[in-house]
């Protein structure tokens, strides 16, 4: 993959628009994208086996805040929408956002479009982690174990790979993407190790876990993951003037006054922090983080500004739908929500990489 | 006369490895000086120290009678601009937008218009003002390039080889912006290939061999042939232009035109 841009410039055949075409701007984009979140948000949940009307939904969750209702609702139709599919959904945002987030934001500071968390070793680290903890029956931390060590997974390989790229004062980005492919090697191999090693009971737990999934969402999980997403994607409206400007070169951003090495550390902490968390709380979840800025881009044009509010938006809806498509397609049985993605994503990515070498000539 | 850089008995490098020696130099307020030197000379490494991007390891540089080093980016990007020798951009933004960055140290919105719209059409580029950026030439990115520096409205700017790219007609429109703003009071430091081009454009022609200065002072001073042998190891004769007399140097027919180096 060509991280490091070569030397040519991108001969793109402008007549065709597509990336240099009219574009939305980030009020309408945004607002369109709300309210499509507002509805997938509403038809996830009321949909199901049990099925729930609007109207329900709003006074079951009036109820237990506290606020009295006088619509009627039956006491499963309450246990399914407050213990099961509110928590879900609630999860399925947060994870959207903060995986689409966590790609622009690392494709806007590599300055590369194809550039993932699963670039730099964090998606794998954090696997890493789950299934130590799953593969080795480790409970040290109740239920919160498993997602406290793929939290640790993930941030401990991002560590390791931003302290091996700082050289001189600076963060140099071929270390960094060499370095996550060795760690992603690493880590894969530790997985498999554990994999070998685990029991019947545990190697289905280590499998569920690694197709990625909001099927086990609880109102923990939501508690366990929403601090360090909500830190991130708070963060992240900060990032848009800073990465529109690193996108002209490291150099030339600091020449513009920007402290690129702040940005830099901030970026790849709280992303690896916001995929650490939704590894830990559904598993690996793979590609959102490439399509859906992608598809801004195409929307809205590059900039961040409009780009990280719009893919947060965007990446809570494919996640909230998705996630809906998975549990509703063959019920009662759940398809696998990361195997869906992949299954998506694969393909798409091919297309982009084809995509990106007729426009620069081949990779040279 | 204001001195706006200095730099004392200053050495600097890559990886451990010194590019530049002992380099002592003052450049003032309005001038136009004109780094020329042969290919590894250190131009690029001294305009990279002048930046601010490498930090000297002996001796000192000192923007505005302050230690660089001392300035944090915001205030630096205050003061100088650069333009690097080619912009890699893998994202679609149009050509205003690049443009448009070159503003964001001032933070101020109300002449950030007035600002572009200047720049672009100083450097003949409102034509190229809505394409995408990516897709210009490397002459018309080197172009919008110019502009989004010039927007920066930095009283110090360093230029990495400005008009390596240009036609000659856009040389020209370099050439003439240098002039312009170097009286409006700005000070312009540029890296220069083409001699003849470094002797009509500079008030100062900085001559780097070896990572040393080895001449600094005006353009008939610095363009003799004796001078240009040294450096750059070919004969050359030394005529003038017709029109103002300034140096014009071209390279010599009748000998073998490249003396090679012993040892090669």
């Amino acid at each position: 993959m060509d991280v490091t841009a070569t030397n040519q410039p991108i001969t793109r055949d402008e007549t065709r628009g597509a990336e240099g075409g009219p574009r939305v701007s980030r009020f309408a984009l945004c607002s369109g994208l709300s309210v499509a979140l507002l509805i997938a948000v509403t038809l996830s949940i009321a949909l199901g086996t049990v099925e729930v009307g609007p109207r329900q939904i709003v006074a079951i969750i009036a109820d237990h805040l506290g606020l009295s209702s006088n619509v009627t609702y039956t006491q499963q139709q309450d246990s399914v929408v407050w213990a099961i599919r509110l928590p879900r959904v609630i999860l399925g945002v947060l994870v959207g956002a903060a995986l689409a987030v966590s790609g622009a934001a690392l494709q806007g500071m590599f300055r590369n479009p194809l550039a993932d968390p699963g670039l730099i070793g964090v998606s794998s680290g954090a696997a890493l982690g789950a299934v130590i903890a799953l593969g080795l029956s480790i409970t040290w931390f109740g239920i919160a174990t498993t997602p406290l060590f793929a939290f640790a997974g993930g941030v401990v390989t991002a560590v390791i790979g931003y302290t091996l790229a700082r050289h001189n004062g600076r963060t140099e980005i071929v270390t960094l993407v060499l370095a996550g492919v060795a760690l992603n090697t690493f880590a894969g191999a530790g997985t498999s190790m554990v994999t070998f090693v685990a029991n019947d009971a545990q190697l289905r737990a280590i499998i569920f876990w690694s197709m990625g999934s909001l099927g086990s969402s609880t109102w923990e999980s939501v508690a366990a993951a929403s601090p360090f997403i909500l830190v991130g994607l708070l963060a992240s409206t900060r990032w848009g003037h800073p990465l529109n400007l690193m996108v002209l070169g490291e150099r030339e951003a600091r020449h513009l006054g920007v402290d690129t090495e702040r940005v830099r550390m901030t970026v790849i902490l709280l992303t690896a922090l916001m995929t650490g968390a939704t590894v830990a709380v559904a598993g690996v979840i793979a590609f959102v983080g490439l399509i859906i800025p992608h598809l801004v881009r195409l929307a809205a044009g590059p900039d961040h500004r409009t780009l990280l509010p719009a893919s947060a938006l965007a990446g809570a809806l494919l996640i909230v739908m998705a996630d809906l498509f998975a549990r509703t397609v063959i019920s009662p049985l759940e398809l696998p929500l990361g195997v869906l993605t992949a299954l998506i994503g694969g393909p798409f990515l091919l297309i982009m990489m084809l995509r990106a070498r007729r426009a620069q000539g081949g990779w040279g | 006369m204001t001195v706006v850089l200095r730099c004392e008995r200053m050495t600097a490098g890559l990886n451990g490895r010194d590019l530049l020696h002992d380099v002592s130099l003052e450049v003032h307020k309005g001038e136009v000086v004109a780094l020329v030197g042969p290919n590894g000379a250190g131009k690029s490494t001294l305009l990279s120290v002048l930046a601010g991007d490498i930090p000297p390891r002996a001796g000192s540089v000192t923007l505005f009678d302050r230690p660089l080093a001392s300035y944090k980016p915001k205030e630096l990007a205050l003061l100088r601009s650069v333009l690097p020798q080619q912009a890699i951009i893998q994202f679609s933004f149009t050509a205003r937008e690049i443009v448009r960055m070159g503003r964001s140290p001032h933070g101020d919105m109300d002449d950030e218009i007035l600002a572009i719209e200047h720049a672009i059409s100083q450097t003949d580029s409102s034509h190229l003002a809505h394409r995408i950026f990516p897709t210009l030439s490397v002459g018309e990115q080197a172009r919008v390039s110019l502009a989004r520096v010039l927007a920066q409205e930095a009283p110090l700017l360093l230029l990495d080889e400005p008009t390596a790219a240009l036609d000659l007609r856009h040389q020209q429109l370099v050439q003439q912006i240098a002039r312009d703003y170097a009286n409006a009071g700005a000070t312009i430091v540029m890296i220069v290939h083409d001699l003849n081009y470094a002797a009509a454009l500079a008030d100062r022609i900085v001559l780097m061999s070896n990572g040393s200065i080895a001449a600094n002072g005006g353009p008939s001073a610095i363009l003799t042939p004796a001078m240009v042998r040294d450096v750059f190891e070919c004969d050359v004769v030394v005529t003038y232009h017709p029109e103002d007399g300034t140096p014009v140097v071209l390279p010599m027919k009748k000998t073998g035109s490249v003396v090679r180096s012993s040892g090669d």
